[in-house]
């Protein structure tokens, strides 16, 4: 879900504040494994109730907006745009990356290492007042309201919590929309299977852009890992999007990992994302700022990209802070087209076949 | 294990005295009935077509609409223009049996409830093929079924007081006329919904777009299966959406979009001016050019844009004709909501993007050399650049050795800095032995039946950058190249969903004036033309053939990369407007 607001645009009452910081701190340091522990989150009961809440504009204050906005099953739960709305119609700061198989993540959101659990990230997409992607912050009893009054969620909550009393709250609802994205996974794509063994799975062409992305040259294989199951140290680095007037700078003071650490040689690291389903989750990069996939390529083969004018004007190719293994490189219309071919094998949408994870409203 | 009962404890903590107040409320609000008239947006409430209606404008519309399910023929007359022939021309339609064909249920009899939203004086391009009629003669009769979203669209003479012509289109809607939009508004501001999200009651004079058809994902709105639009309020860099549901008569959801931070200082023009002079010399006419080997005709239609028919090229026969049907304006692809816009004559439409300026003619220069010329027509809204208003532009270029482009952008600005374009065009070769082939990396693949494709990062294309070869003869047809942003003209390619169907000499499937064929919002190939193609694909080898192209174009309000957008600025003294069109169209280059 969209996130990374949270350290700038945080408003509230300094008791919400306090409430919101030991929730944070709660998720952050609890030593359990949700997935193995006695909170049996994977229940059907808890995933079903996600499901329902994932898709239910009922979550947002004013009825407009759900988490499947921003996380549409059409685009492998990514949302097609640069940067996604809030309820109140204003831009989230950062594009909405795709859900799937971020249960393998040890990280959250785009720029801060500091979140290691989905839960912790939710507290972002609900609670943030600017814009309000949800805008529970001053409306939380008034939506609490909503599902309390609501007999389908009467009796979905009271299924997926049977031992409570008073199972309508906030933390069941976190804990069963996180019980449903962790369905969320993928290993059906073309590239699973010729990685299984099915060689014919990748044709010809393909196989030529697995040899370029894992070539010395394009070195895509170097921070692009293809995620299995195992969870997977994240990779954050700064890709020469950006040199705003030669100062080494990237726009609205968004210098990704930076802004947690503070330390200078972070300025414009944003997580090197997953490829998986990448052909179907443009645009790219953390702002959303690269339209197609071709564009993208070219801005690789540049080794950075040029900003020729307006306020963003700069050479990326020469940020100081943009990663050694981003040289550019000379790729052929024929190879680009292989290359693509070849990311076009992490398509998976076999998850759309799976109606326990579609919208239960349609 | 600890650290679990350390979280539950946590939580448990936090949230108890949140829940408790939750559940006070509970108890509390029990006494508070629904505190919306209008509001249905949230599944529960769908159906429900009993909400209790307060607003004596909606009980007085809803009686009528029982009073006339009674009558002998449930048809709504359209009775705001007096005159004797509009009048006249409705009742010819009526007393139709293939007009009224399905204002009864076909099984069980039930009358349906139908209404005429348009009688206008049939214009060329209303008319078709073996038609003929005393001038003036001839009036176009529209009536939309609410019951099953169906547009009937008669021509009648007047003069002879028989039908012409009738033709059904199933899943579309006509133009709105204006009485509806002034309920459609008076639903939006009498909402308590709106009243609530603005901070302020709303007067009638606020709303624009409220005659534009619309749609919204989980709702009877969902995919235009009822009739819907939207009137639309701008508030500071927002613009908050009231989407009414026309047939259930009341508002289904409210959404609020980002028009981007651009300045939207109203630069004042005297298009209104010109509207009549377009009328009467571009929309009523047919005009002709003659030159550089090209002879052809073109009409400003009522909706269907610019269109040129009877296309020849050193005396061959290339186009029966060309034109922009629709523009679909999707601002979420989850929500399903925009606008399914239309251009065309700035008289007896109710479409708000006019043509208000005549059709250009330009000379197209390679350096020096002069390669061809274009024909251009640009459309605006009243108050275009300002946040939601729009206007669009068709260029037709003709080359000197035969290649010929058909292209259209938008140039913004629009209702929000998430929009997706989806322009329709149509586009009819000449002569019924056609065949579609499409490159298939290493020759050319014929196409069987009608069936349609995407263009996408990993389409394959001929060395020489062609998608498909139409072939129109023996020897003679035409490559087709899409926009990949190769035109020099700030397209970002085309990424287009390309149709084919076989025309029908004996049914009107698009030549005539076509109403709003697609919802704003799918975001796949469902944008109208596959229509055409149901219920089993025809074979389209040696025929007659139709080309269908909607590309799609995604705006940018990014400093930088703008495209699809427009925005004024304040140069000496006064505001000026600087716009980035976005083009998108394909190239057809004759096969020789």
């Amino acid at each position: 879900m969209g996130a990374d607001q949270f350290p700038i645009t945080l408003i509230m009452k300094p008791i919400k504040v306090v409430v919101l910081i030991v929730l944070f701190t709660a998720f952050a340091v609890a030593e359990i494994d949700l997935y193995s522990s006695g909170v049996n989150i994977t229940s059907s009961a808890k995933i079903e109730l996600g499901r329902f809440l994932f898709y239910d504009t009922k979550l947002s204050y004013n009825n407009t907006k759900s988490c499947s906005s921003c996380h549409d099953p059409k685009y492998a739960f990514s949302d097609g745009y640069r940067r996604s709305s809030g309820a109140d119609g204003y831009a989230v700061r950062r594009n909405a990356p795709s859900l799937i198989n971020t249960k393998f993540l040890t990280t959250y959101t785009w720029g801060d290492s500091s979140i290691h659990r989905f839960e912790s990230q939710l507290i972002f997409p609900f609670f943030n007042d600017a814009p309000k992607e949800l805008g529970w912050q001053k409306n939380d009893k008034e939506l609490m309201v909503r599902f309390l009054h609501s007999p389908v969620y009467q009796r979905l909550f009271k299924k997926a919590f049977p031992s409570q009393k008073q199972p309508v709250n906030i933390q069941n609802i976190f804990t069963a929309i996180v019980a449903f994205e962790n369905q969320l996974v993928s290993f059906n794509a073309p590239y699973d299977a010729f990685l299984n063994g099915d060689k014919p799975a990748l044709n010809e062409q393909a196989q030529k852009g697995m040899s370029l992305f894992y070539s010395e040259k394009l070195a895509c294989g170097s921070c692009h890992i293809w995620q299995q199951t195992n969870p997977l140290k994240p990779v954050y680095a700064n890709t020469g999007l950006y040199n705003i007037n030669g100062n080494n700078t990237y726009p609205d003071a968004d210098e990704g990992l930076f802004m947690l650490t503070g330390n200078i040689a972070d300025k414009g690291f944003f997580r090197v994302p997953s490829l998986r389903n990448i052909l179907l989750t443009a645009p790219y990069t953390h702002d959303g700022s690269v339209a197609t996939i071709d564009e993208l390529i070219r801005i690789y083969e540049r080794g950075g990209r040029k900003i020729a004018a307006g306020v963003l004007a700069g050479d990326g190719k020469y940020n100081r802070y943009k990663s050694k293994l981003i040289n550019g490189f000379i790729l052929s219309d024929e190879e680009r087209l292989a290359l693509i071919s070849f990311l076009d094998a992490f398509t998976d949408t076999s998850f759309l076949q799976r109606k326990n994870l579609l919208n239960p409203f349609n | 294990m600890r650290g679990s009962i350390l979280f539950y404890i946590l939580w448990v903590l936090l949230f108890f005295n949140a829940d408790i107040n939750a559940q006070k409320s509970k108890n509390s609000s029990k006494k508070i009935t629904t505190n919306s008239v209008y509001l249905a947006a949230n599944g529960s409430n769908l159906g429900a077509d009993d909400l209790m209606d307060t607003a004596a404008f909606i009980i007085a519309r809803k009686n009528q609409i029982r009073t006339l399910l009674q009558a002998a023929l449930p048809v709504k007359l359209l009775l705001d223009r007096k005159d004797e022939n509009t009048i006249l021309a409705q009742q010819i339609a009526i007393s139709d049996s293939f007009f009224t064909r399905y204002i009864f249920d076909r099984t069980t009899k039930q009358p349906l409830w139908n209404e005429i939203f348009g009688i206008f004086p049939a214009r060329p391009g209303d008319i078709r093929k073996g038609i003929t009629a005393l001038p003036g003669t001839l009036m176009r009769v529209e009536m939309y079924n609410y019951a099953l979203n169906l547009t009937t669209i008669g021509l009648v003479n007047i003069f002879t007081q028989k039908m012409v012509s009738v033709d059904h289109y199933p899943d579309t809607q006509p133009d709105i006329p204006s009485n509806l939009v002034e309920l459609a508004i008076n639903i939006a501001i009498q909402a308590p919904e709106v009243e609530k999200a603005l901070g302020y009651k709303p007067s009638a004079n606020m709303p624009i777009m409220a005659s534009t058809k619309t749609a919204l994902n989980r709702t009877k709105c969902e995919r235009s299966q009822h009739l819907c639009v939207a009137p639309t309020f701008v508030k500071g860099d927002r613009a908050l959406w009231a989407i009414v549901d026309l047939t259930d008569n009341r508002l289904v959801g409210l959404r609020w979009t980002s028009t981007g931070k651009d300045a939207d200082k109203i630069v004042v023009t005297e298009r209104r001016l010109q509207n009549e002079t377009v009328a009467d010399c571009y929309c009523e006419k047919i005009n002709s050019i003659d030159q550089k080997g090209w002879k052809m005709d073109y009409i400003i239609t009522a909706s269907d844009g610019l269109m040129i028919q009877n296309v020849m090229f050193k005396n061959q026969r290339i186009l029966n004709n060309a034109k922009l049907v629709d523009w679909h304006v999707s601002y979420s692809g989850t929500d399903g909501f925009g606008y399914s816009d239309a251009v065309g004559c700035p008289i007896f439409s109710q479409a708000a993007v006019i043509a208000t300026e005549p059709p250009k003619i330009a000379a197209l220069m390679e350096g020096n050399q002069e390669v061809g010329f274009m024909l251009e027509q640009q459309f605006f809204s009243e108050r275009w650049p300002g946040p939601c208003n729009y206007s669009y532009a068709q260029r037709y270029f003709f080359y000197n050795d035969g290649r010929f482009r058909v292209s259209c952008a938008s140039i913004g600005r629009g209702c929000g800095n998430n929009g997706i374009y989806r322009p329709v065009f149509r586009i009819a070769f000449a002569g019924n032995n056609q065949s579609l082939y499409e490159w298939n990396n290493s020759d050319w693949k014929l196409w069987q039946t009608e069936q349609w494709q995407l263009q996408t990062a990993s389409t394959r294309y001929h060395p020489d950058g062609y998608q498909y070869r139409l072939n129109t003869g023996e020897t003679a047809g035409f490559y087709i190249e899409p926009g990949k942003g190769q035109f020099n003209d700030g397209g970002r390619g085309d990424q287009a969903f390309f149709y084919i169907t076989k025309n029908h000499l004996d049914k009107d499937e698009g030549e005539a004036d076509l109403v709003t064929i697609g919802p704003c919002c799918n975001t796949d190939h469902r944008q109208g033309p596959e229509k055409f193609m149901e219920p089993i694909a025809e074979s389209v080898v040696n025929t007659d053939l139709v080309l269908w192209y909607v590309p799609q174009m995604k705006n940018d309000d990014t400093p930088g990369s703008k495209y699809c957008w427009a925005e004024t600025y304040y140069e000496n003294g006064t505001y000026k407007i600087k716009t980035y069109p976005c083009f998108a169209g394909p190239m057809f280059i004759p096969i020789k």
